[in-house]
């Protein structure tokens, strides 16, 4: 799961950043909020899940979309 | 002997007389000179008055100019961004399809046109002379407070663009 979240991200974002748990999309990558929910649609597509919206909202850190997309990986 | 004399004296009173006239015509001159001088003077002083005021006035002009030039760097800029935040293309090379977006989820894309409308109608008061508040001065990465998504050139002069 982690390995598909990051190879999605190095597609949105360019192969050649760097993504650690603490990096800040909003900061550290050039992202907005609307690249924010542009990946996490591909994440849903991609693992066949469905994420709540309203647990995606103040997403920043590929930490904190790991462990939403985990949550929700399992429950599914 | 008493003519001779008699016209020796008239001749120096003539000369006397000569000499007078000529030195007062001359003191009424160099009076008229000194007035001249006196009213030259005032025009240079009232020259150089207005020179001064010339250079001040273009030195203003120059600032009106140059703060307008930057300005209008800055809506440029903010005009880029605004074109690009709602078709930008990802490292893929796919264009953000906002419809799409939309669809999907809703709520959150709601949540962010409402933010950027907000955020739109204080890029307006900028453009209009409103000054930044602190917040929006002391903004450097996109999740301080403070951050304008609609015109972060104008909103947030120390926003460090990736």
């Amino acid at each position: 799961m982690k390995d598909t979240v990051i190879d999605i991200l190095k597609g949105h974002f360019g192969q050649d950043k760097d993504f650690t748990p603490e990096t800040n999309m909003l900061n550290d990558l050039g992202a907005d909020d609307l690249d924010v929910v542009d990946v996490l649609m591909q994440i849903e597509n991609k693992l066949n899940i469905s994420i709540p919206e309203e647990e995606t909202f103040d997403l920043q850190t590929v930490q904190q979309l790991l462990e939403v997309v985990e949550k929700h990986n399992v429950q599914n | 002997m008493f003519k001779i004399k008699l016209i020796l004296m008239l001749v120096a009173l003539g000369v006397a007389g000569g000499g007078f006239m000529y030195v007062k015509n001359l003191q009424a001159n160099l009076a008229i000179s000194e007035a001249n001088n006196a009213k030259l003077e005032g025009g240079i002083e009232e020259q150089k008055k207005l020179m001064a005021q010339q250079l001040a006035d273009f030195e203003a002009q120059k600032k009106i100019y140059e703060d307008t030039q930057k300005k209008n760097a800055q809506l440029e800029k903010d005009l880029k961004f605004v074109k690009t935040r709602f078709n930008k293309t990802n490292a893929d090379g796919k264009v953000r399809d906002l419809g799409d977006l939309a669809n999907n989820r809703p709520l959150t894309v709601e949540r962010i046109l409402n933010n950027d409308f907000n955020n739109q109608i204080r890029c307006n008061a900028i453009a209009q002379g409103s000054p930044l508040t602190e917040d929006e001065k002391a903004v450097v990465n996109k999740t301080d407070p403070g951050y304008n998504s609609m015109c972060p050139a104008s909103a947030n002069p120390n926003y460090k663009e990736l």
